[in-house]
């Protein structure tokens, strides 16, 4: 039985950044790379249900992106997981979300797991939509937000509990295989072992690229994408209003807002 | 992660660790080590630190990078770096200074005047040269502005910035007189407050029709000892609460105090040091439960009082009575077994607590507790390498912390899945430095640079 994981290496930001000349980005030097916090959640997902399980489950990572990825990859291989799968090719440049859930599908078709976990969404582009494409290419059930799943490997059903706004929740039964899009605090992930960092440092990584997958160049990249970036910006903030004064003036000006904020003043 | 070599062996001087950083081709190893590099070892250094740029911004930003190292990247031509060196609060003054000296953008000049490093000669020719109301404010806000940087502000810019110079430490009673002469209230309570308020102000601020002024005023550590009694009699609270707090404060007037009718005055007198039992008398029946917790911390109190405390309804004054030192062996026991778990996890992280007690504590599965007891030096060894094993960080951290934690409990964790767990046995003074240098090439950065200041620190010359 296998659990194939989509995992992607997302760019957070310091506080102060500059922007690209070609405005379509932040200058890379200025981005901090780590695991998609979401994708944690799902890696953590897989291996307690591999943990669980008295029959055998294989988790396998995959990550669309050039070699820097492998940093990812190799936490989760740190993590526990079995396999790790890295695609690339210089024509995947300037994929969305949609295109990657593309080039993912692709991946799926040969790896032929029994369920797929991806993260809700990225922490950096944030289209919460990966997933759900790479069903939809698949053509598989998919449930969305999940916060909590009951599921046995090999099942032909699984039960998922999804998060909904106003702080509902839904229970739904979905068959399998299915694309899961897992959701922050379904379970705790693990830290990774000292031992299984250093080990995942000597493991392999399959790299895959286009024509392995039977993609064409005209299938994926810049070209492909159902959206571009036109331009990204800082926008103009206003200014917060700073109260000045002495200590003492500072604070009987805030409790004169604060009476003013309930209608006492 | 990074990919390090797993192969280097213990260096046993400065040169060979040194020689290590270079090596490894880390730059938060080669940060660690470049304060004891010497000339030709601190430019292959540098080639590492500043190699790339996204590194050297990394570096810029991280509070734990060593002044020196930030000398060297304030130097180099990149004004997103130079940024992150100027917000840097471990930047070196003199680093501060030769910024300031190349440049004009008013962003940077604002952030060496709020700097926490940047001397008072830096701060007097900025209040001398600019004119921005803001740079202006984070100069008279700044710690280090002397008297004649403030004397400065208020002869160039008049009652703009009182509040701030009226807030100074350093502001002179001469100008303290001239601000309370011509300031608001809150300017004259600021000045009331100050240490170096003259007395003639003091006495005038004593008597002011403004609470908030008087207030200030009791609170002063030079209050001549005359206008406490004075002010102890005070119709409004938080005047006498003041005075209740007054290092001076005769035991008369704290055990008039004592018996006043606010839970805060009251309060006040209960966190003194110099409590007599007549007062605790007074106060450890009080309907407060503050202040019942104030006096349980006391170490002038008998045994039964303790005793009483420790019956308290309130779950706090039964925590107050596990963490004062005084409390006897046999309160601490039936304390161990209190139904709330602070309470508990105060006996635990109690120094004087026995093993006996720890042992049965131990068992708990409250995560509070069990952190204490891992981190009492008076927990048995055997209970500690069971906790070593325990699948939450904080009780492995605080076997980690433990003095008296032995070697071969210490030991498993090397390995703990928890970087500052790992990050908390480099200081340890009972693994010997082969131990140590197995983190040498840990993935987490913040460990291999406290491995490699450690070690930079045994061989500092």
């Amino acid at each position: 039985m296998k659990i194939l994981v989509a995992v992607k290496e997302v760019a957070s930001l310091d506080e102060d950044f500059e922007i690209r000349d070609d405005q379509l980005d932040v200058d890379e030097d200025f981005l901090l790379y780590e695991l998609n916090e979401w994708d944690d959640f799902s890696l953590e997902e897989a291996m307690s249900i591999k943990e669980r399980s008295d029959t055998e489950v294989e988790v396998v990572v995959v990550s669309v992106g050039p070699e820097q990825v492998e940093e990812s990859l190799r936490k989760c291989l740190a993590k526990g997981a079995d396999r790790a799968i890295r695609v690339w090719s210089d024509e995947m440049e300037g994929s969305d979300s949609i295109t990657v859930g593309r080039i993912l599908a692709a991946v799926a078709e040969q790896e032929k797991p029994d369920m797929i976990f991806a993260g809700v969404q990225s922490s950096d582009n944030a289209d919460a939509s990966t997933g759900i494409a790479l069903a939809s290419y698949l053509n598989w059930p998919h449930a969305a937000v999940v916060a909590g799943l009951d599921y046995t490997p090999g099942s032909n059903k699984a039960t998922a509990s999804r998060e909904l706004e106003g702080g509902l929740g839904q229970e739904v039964e979905i068959s399998c295989p299915a694309v899961l899009t897992i959701q922050l605090g379904i379970n705790t992930p693990r830290y990774a072992s000292l031992r299984g960092i250093k080990q995942a440092a000597a493991k392999p990584i399959d790299e895959v690229s286009l024509s392995d997958l039977g993609l064409t160049a005209e299938e994926v990249g810049a070209d492909a994408a159902f959206s571009r970036v036109r331009r990204m910006y800082i926008p103009e903030k206003g200014m917060a209003t700073m109260i000045d004064g002495t200590t003492a003036e500072q604070a009987a000006k805030l409790a004169q807002i604060i009476k003013e904020f309930k209608g006492e003043a | 992660m990074t990919q390090l070599p797993l192969d280097i062996a213990m260096p046993e001087t400065a040169t060979e660790l040194v020689e290590a950083a270079v090596e490894q081709g880390d730059i938060y190893s080669a940060a660690a080590v470049f304060g004891i590099a010497d000339k030709n070892q601190r430019d292959a250094l540098k080639a590492i630190l500043c190699g790339r740029r996204r590194d050297a911004l990394k570096l810029a930003r991280w509070e734990h990078t060593p002044a020196q190292v930030l000398a060297v990247l304030a130097g180099l031509d990149d004004d997103a770096i130079r940024l992150r060196v100027e917000k840097n609060p471990a930047t070196h003054s003199q680093t501060l200074a030769d910024l300031f000296n190349h440049q004009d953008s008013q962003d940077l000049i604002g952030l060496v005047a709020q700097h926490g490093h940047t001397s008072a000669s830096v701060l007097f020719t900025i209040v001398e040269q600019v004119s921005s109301g803001a740079i202006i404010r984070a100069a008279a806000r700044n710690p280090n502005a002397s008297n004649e940087v403030l004397a400065v502000i208020e002869a160039r810019f008049g009652n703009k910035f009182d509040a701030e110079l009226a807030s100074h430490e350093n502001s002179s009673a001469n100008i303290l007189k001239r601000l309370y002469e011509r300031g608001n209230h809150f300017v004259q309570a600021a000045v009331a407050a100050h240490a170096h308020c003259p007395q003639a102000v003091l006495e005038q601020a004593v008597r002011h029709d403004d609470v908030v002024v008087v207030r200030h005023a009791a609170t002063n550590p030079t209050l001549a000892v005359k206008l406490l009694g004075y002010l102890a009699g005070h119709p409004d609270y938080s005047v006498r609460r003041a005075i209740a707090s007054q290092q001076r404060l005769s035991t008369t007037l704290a055990k008039e105090l004592a018996q006043d009718s606010s839970d805060y005055v009251r309060r006040a007198v209960a966190a003194r040091q110099d409590l007599t039992a007549e007062i605790i008398g007074l106060l450890i029946h009080d309907a407060d439960h503050w202040v019942r917790q104030w006096v349980a911390l006391s170490s002038k109190l008998s045994d039964q009082e303790l005793q009483l405390l420790a019956e308290d309804e309130d779950k706090e004054v039964r925590r107050a009575v596990a963490r004062n030192g005084k409390t006897p062996p046999q309160l601490l026991q039936l304390l161990a077994k209190d139904k709330q778990t602070w309470v508990r996890a105060a006996v635990a992280n109690q120094p004087n607590t026995p093993p006996e007690i720890l042992s049965v504590l131990a068992d708990e599965e409250e995560v509070d507790v069990l952190a204490a007891v891992a981190h009492n030096p008076n927990t048995a060894q055997p209970i500690l390498q069971r906790l070593t094993h325990s699948v939450l960080a904080d009780v492995r951290r605080g076997v980690a912390t433990n003095k008296a934690a032995k070697r071969e409990t210490l030991l498993p964790l090397i390995e703990d899945p928890f970087y500052l767990n790992r990050l908390m046995l480099v200081g340890n003074p009972v693994l010997s430095p082969e131990d140590k240098w197995r983190l040498s090439d840990d993935p987490d950065p913040a460990v291999r640079f406290t491995l490699f200041s450690w070690f930079s620190r045994q061989y500092q010359q």
